[in-house]
């Protein structure tokens, strides 16, 4: 399109061709709201805007979060089963599509602000696999623009679809992701070489799958599979303890108990411990080992945690299937981001699963999981009545006919729902029937009319709460905030960019009255507000330990400097964009108060660069 | 009560510090039901354990024995198992039997700690490798027929990358 | 005079800009049906030459923009109010961050092609969203070319504005939006109270909003009030009328710089009656002589392919 695509010849001859971003297909998490363009995963199309600037702009693609500061916050969530994470976990993603397959050759990544955070890229086919085209650790970089480019690895298919994976947890502040560009051959217009010669290219695959490859065949020894399933399965677990088929019974007496090797001497419960610490590939390859592992590595004292999505872009119907079986006493369940295509898992799937597995599950997970329909929040809410958290990030096909199922639950204790559509009505529903409501994320639902209207009930009917997140939601007011402050626990709460709160009133003299216990307090950009609304927290507060402050115009180094001096827990400090604090200050406060990390953000144009940029 | 005598399963008697023995819940309960006072010549005796396995438990339990109280469910510290200490994997740089005593022995013994880090490192040994790799690791022999193995690694292969 | 020696410098200046700024020829057409593309070039001034640097999209405190996606085109200019100087605000920088948002609306295709006033208010709101608060006010105008339905769709709030000509006929123009004299319609985000009684503030939905269809040929000129204030109409139609059925960029080009040239010089000339003194006398002010202002043409033909 237009200029956006550059053919070239490669030295081989074939037509390569450069190309930006043209879609976002999907993303886990962004800083703008969903009503503007601003921060938003959309910027990441097209051109870059701003590269090579270098500072905080708009115009670029913004995770919510980066540091360590959020896995420090009342509101962190505990990791399930975390011996599945690879080395360096992703924590947020983006699928981002061109207008052409291409076999890629290399991917540049245009980093505007602190870069370095890129950790995975993968190449899909559109239709059900994904490949590896880098991995590595997240990198340590001077503040200037950089064009990440790192060597890929080859793949045997055509790709206009990438996900490129983040860890910021070493940044010093958010990444800024201006634009994509992926380069590589087009189609070759022979039929595409037998697979059997491709796979010699490929660095990823372990040796024993190399006849998987042809698609074909593969899905059909799992139809097969799954007629073998039931009978198999029931004989298999148990063979080790003696009801197995004669002949082998013969074949362990006679080898007796070496069979299991060094493993021999211990007991079961001790093997157990053992499998405790595995991840679950190594899970399943113990349990391909002999009968004996078998049968313990298939153990559902073993199952009691899943944890899927490290392997997100493995997981399909076949994976629940086979789970099913060993998830008898399942009560902590992460499929976050799985089922990426439709064809990987669809809603029936999953609610026969959960129907199976989940009637003691307290814990689930399914961010950005894009199978999640109303039909399944009604089966979770009818199986799993000791659900005590339930997390929803982004998964935009629910609605209101969906959520209201979840007002039959009564023990929750999280519920997060940042980005869905989920509106006034099923959320009052859903709070008014959850006494033990400790965590409760709003982020940019943009479907709730009044947020006041939720900030009353929670006020009144979930004194429990410990953390609240308003971030981005527009019809939250000085009143709703009040109504807040009768959750006297509360120890966090975020209403960054609630610009309805622009003139506070005396709303936080009653919040930081009514909520001493508050630990971090995030406000951004409420820009009316002055140091007169900061003074409550300064003194009754005295545990907080993160505050964001950033773009309030009225607020002055006064204020900010009573914050350092008097709360002596604080860590975090954000006053990026507070226009009446000086850089000097800052600077001279970064070294007095040397425990605290006080954050400021820049925007700066370049000079002119000579050159006016081709329009078309 | 600074002292302890402990027997091993061959007879050979180890006196110990109470406050390194009493790391193991199994001792420390014996010396409470048995209601051993200072001064008592009592010998606790652990059929269980052998001479060598004890020497190394006690060796360990002497470097710990001022570790901190491990909080009950800490679930996800304890499944980490990048997190051995420096000295106790040189600790357990030991032939796979020993190891595999001392897995025994902690077990017996009720030594969280000992048990903890036995188990990672075993763990740590079995990550990463196929299962022809683990049966070669620890001398283990494949009893599955042809089939049940086509048919188990189906079964397990959905989390292998393709 | 200075004139000559401006004269070369300005010319220039000019022809650096028009290189650089000019569309490429319309994109293969792939069906059969023809359809209308917009031919544009752009050129201006900022008022204060020398201290100002150039900057891509802007003339002074005016500010331009020029994009497609998929089957429009469309074009805007944006006047920033000057008098935000006096609180140490620069006025250019919203009418820029204004028109840089509709680019990038248009540019990810994130906007109804026929619905420009919508995307006025998009861009408008947008300045909220921005970590830094930017303060100030600005008139704008857009123009849209929906290809598929061989119609322009305008928004116009303020005294920037359109004209289309075909045949050397006007038959398109903008009406002028003000509140009182020399005071247009604009759209303000003031700083906090502190500083601000009077502040003017309309809505983005108060944009006059217009469509029409278009013929192969026809020329439009979208332009800041720098032009309007200092060219007389009918002297901006002979050099309009020039260009019916243009194809050649570069002739627009050299049309959109006489009219930015000229509107320049009469801005400069004290003893020239312009449209801005006799709009100025129409309201019992005495006045003589061009209107020094930034200036802002973007010119266009409609080529039918």
């Amino acid at each position: 399109m237009y200029s956006k695509d550059r053919k070239t010849a490669t030295p081989d001859g074939n037509a390569s061709l450069k190309q930006y971003v043209t879609d976002v297909r999907s993303f886990s998490s962004q800083y703008g709201s969903e009503i503007s363009i601003s921060y938003t995963a959309y910027n990441i199309c097209g051109k870059p805007s701003k590269y090579p600037a270098y500072g905080d702009f708009p115009q670029t693609f913004v995770m919510r979060t980066y540091g360590k500061w959020w896995d420090e916050a009342p509101s962190r969530r505990i990791a399930i089963m975390p011996q599945n994470n690879r080395d360096v976990k992703s924590q947020d993603y983006i699928d981002i599509s061109f207008d052409r397959k291409v076999r890629p050759l290399s991917v540049d990544i245009y980093e505007t602000y602190h870069p370095g955070s890129v950790v995975r890229i993968w190449a899909s086919d559109g239709f059900e696999k994904w490949k590896l085209l880098w991995e590595g650790p997240p990198q340590v970089r001077d503040h200037m623009p950089n064009i990440f480019s790192p060597p890929i690895n080859k793949i045997n298919f055509c790709t206009n679809l990438l996900r490129l994976e983040f860890n910021h947890s070493h940044l010093d502040y958010y990444t800024e992701i201006d634009a994509v560009s992926m380069t590589g051959t087009l189609e070759p217009t022979e039929p595409v070489i037998s697979h059997f010669v491709c796979d010699a290219s490929e660095h990823c695959k372990p040796p024993e799958c190399e006849e998987e490859s042809n698609s074909s065949e593969h899905k059909v020894s799992n139809a097969q599979l799954n007629n073998e399933n039931s009978a198999s399965s029931a004989i298999l677990p148990n063979c080790s303890k003696s009801e197995s088929p004669s002949e082998s019974i013969d074949e362990s007496s006679a080898v007796g108990k070496n069979i299991n090797g060094a493993f021999a001497i211990l007991p079961d419960e001790s093997v157990l411990k053992i499998f405790s610490f595995l991840d679950l590939v190594s899970l399943n390859r113990c349990a391909r080992v002999n009968r004996p592992f078998n049968a313990l590595a298939t153990d559902s004292l073993l199952y009691a945690s899943i944890n899927l999505k490290p392997y997100w872009y493995l997981i399909s119907s076949d994976s629940l299937n086979y789970l099913s079986l060993r998830c008898k006493y399942l009560q902590k369940l992460d499929l976050s981001w799985c089922g990426s295509f439709p064809s990987d898992i669809s809603p029936q799937n999953f609610c026969k699963f959960i129907q199976s597995c989940g009637k003691l599950l307290t814990h689930i997970r399914l961010d950005c999981c894009r199978f999640v329909c109303n039909c399944c929040i009604e089966t979770i809410s009818r199986v799993c009545q000791n659900l005590t958290e339930l997390t929803l990030q982004n998964c935009i096909e629910l609605s209101e006919r969906g959520f209201v199922h979840l007002a039959t639950l009564n023990c929750l204790e999280r519920l997060d729902v940042y980005r869905t559509n989920i509106e006034s009505s099923a959320l009052i529903a859903i709070l008014k029937a959850s006494p033990r409501l400790k965590h409760i994320n709003l982020g940019s639902c943009r479907a709730i009319s009044t947020m006041d209207g939720i900030a009353e009930v929670l006020g009144t009917y979930n004194k429990k709460l410990i953390s609240v997140d308003f971030w981005k939601t527009y019809s939250l007011t000085p009143k709703g905030i009040k109504y807040l402050s009768q959750c006297n626990l509360l120890e966090e709460i975020d209403i960054g960019w609630c610009l309805g709160v622009s003139i506070p009133g005396d709303c936080f003299l009653a919040l930081a009255m009514g909520c001493p216990r508050l630990r971090k307090l995030f406000m951004g950009t409420l820009r009316g507000i002055n140091d007169r609304d900061l003074y409550p927290f300064i003194n009754n507060c005295p545990d907080l330990e993160q505050i964001d402050l950033l773009g309030n115009r009225g607020i002055t180094s006064d204020v900010c400097f009573s914050i350092l001096k008097s709360c002596k827990r604080l860590r975090f400090l954000d006053v990026s964009f507070c226009e009446q604090v000086s850089d000097s200050e800052v600077q001279e406060w970064k070294k007095k108060f040397p425990h605290v990390d006080i954050k400021r953000s820049f925007q700066s144009e370049p000079e002119c660069t000579c050159a006016f940029p081709n329009h078309y | 009560m600074p002292n302890i005598k402990l027997q091993s399963c061959d007879n050979e008697v180890f006196t110990i510090d109470y406050e390194v023995a009493k790391c193991s819940t199994t001792i420390k309960t014996m010396v409470d039901d048995l209601g051993l006072e200072e001064g008592d010549d009592e010998v606790v005796p652990l059929p269980n354990v052998n001479s060598s396995i004890l020497r190394k438990v006690i060796q360990w339990a002497t470097y710990h024995k001022d570790d901190p109280a491990v909080p009950e469910e800490e679930e996800n510290k304890e499944k980490r198992t990048d997190d051995i200490s420096s000295w106790d994997s040189d600790f357990l740089k030991v032939d796979q039997g020993t190891l595999f005593e001392l897995i025994l022995a902690a077990n017996y013994l009720d030594i969280k700690g000992l048990l903890d880090v036995t188990c990672k490192t075993v763990a740590n040994m079995i990550k990463g490798k196929t299962p022809e790799e683990i049966r070669k690791t620890f001398n283990i022999k494949n009893d599955f027929t042809p089939e049940e193995e086509e048919q188990i690694r189906r079964e397990n292969e959905w989390c292998e990358d393709k | 005079m200075q004139s000559l020696v401006w004269t070369g410098r300005l010319v220039s200046r000019v022809l650096w800009n028009s290189i650089n700024n000019f569309s490429t020829a319309p994109d293969p057409v792939v069906g059969k049906k023809l359809e209308p593309h917009l031919l544009s070039a752009v050129s201006g001034f900022p008022k204060n030459f020398t201290n100002t640097k150039l900057k891509k999209g802007k003339f002074g405190d005016d500010a331009w923009f020029s994009a497609k996606w998929k089957t429009s085109d469309v074009v805007g200019v944006a006047d920033g109010v000057g008098g935000w100087r006096d609180y140490g605000i620069d006025p250019g920088e919203f009418s820029s961050f204004l028109m840089k948002t509709c680019e990038r609306f248009v540019s990810c295709g994130k906007f109804n092609s026929s619905d420009p006033s919508k995307l006025l208010a998009s861009s408008y709101y947008e300045l909220f969203e921005n970590k830094q608060q930017i303060f100030g006010s600005t008139t704008a105008c857009i123009v849209v070319l929906n290809r598929d339905l061989n119609t322009i769709y305008t928004a116009n709030i303020g005294d920037s504005g359109f004209v289309v000509v075909r045949h050397g006929k006007i038959v398109h123009k903008s009406e002028e939006q003000q509140h009182y004299f020399n005071t247009p319609y604009q759209l303000s985000i003031p700083p906090p109270p502190n500083h601000n009684n009077s502040v003017i503030t309309d809505s983005p939905e108060s944009a006059d909003t217009t469509n029409f269809r278009v013929e192969d040929g026809d020329v439009i000129l979208l332009a800041t009030d720098g032009v309007f204030d200092n060219v007389p109409l009918q002297i901006l139609l002979n050099e309009l009328t020039k260009l019916q059925g243009e194809r050649d960029v570069l002739e627009i080009q050299k049309v959109a710089n006489t009219i930015a040239l000229m509107a320049r010089s009469l801005a400069f000339d004290a003893k020239f009656l312009s449209p801005f003194a006799k709009a100025a006398r129409k309201h019992g002010i005495g006045a003589l002589g061009g209107k020094p202002d930034d200036i802002t043409v973007l010119l266009g033909t409609v080529a039918f392919s």
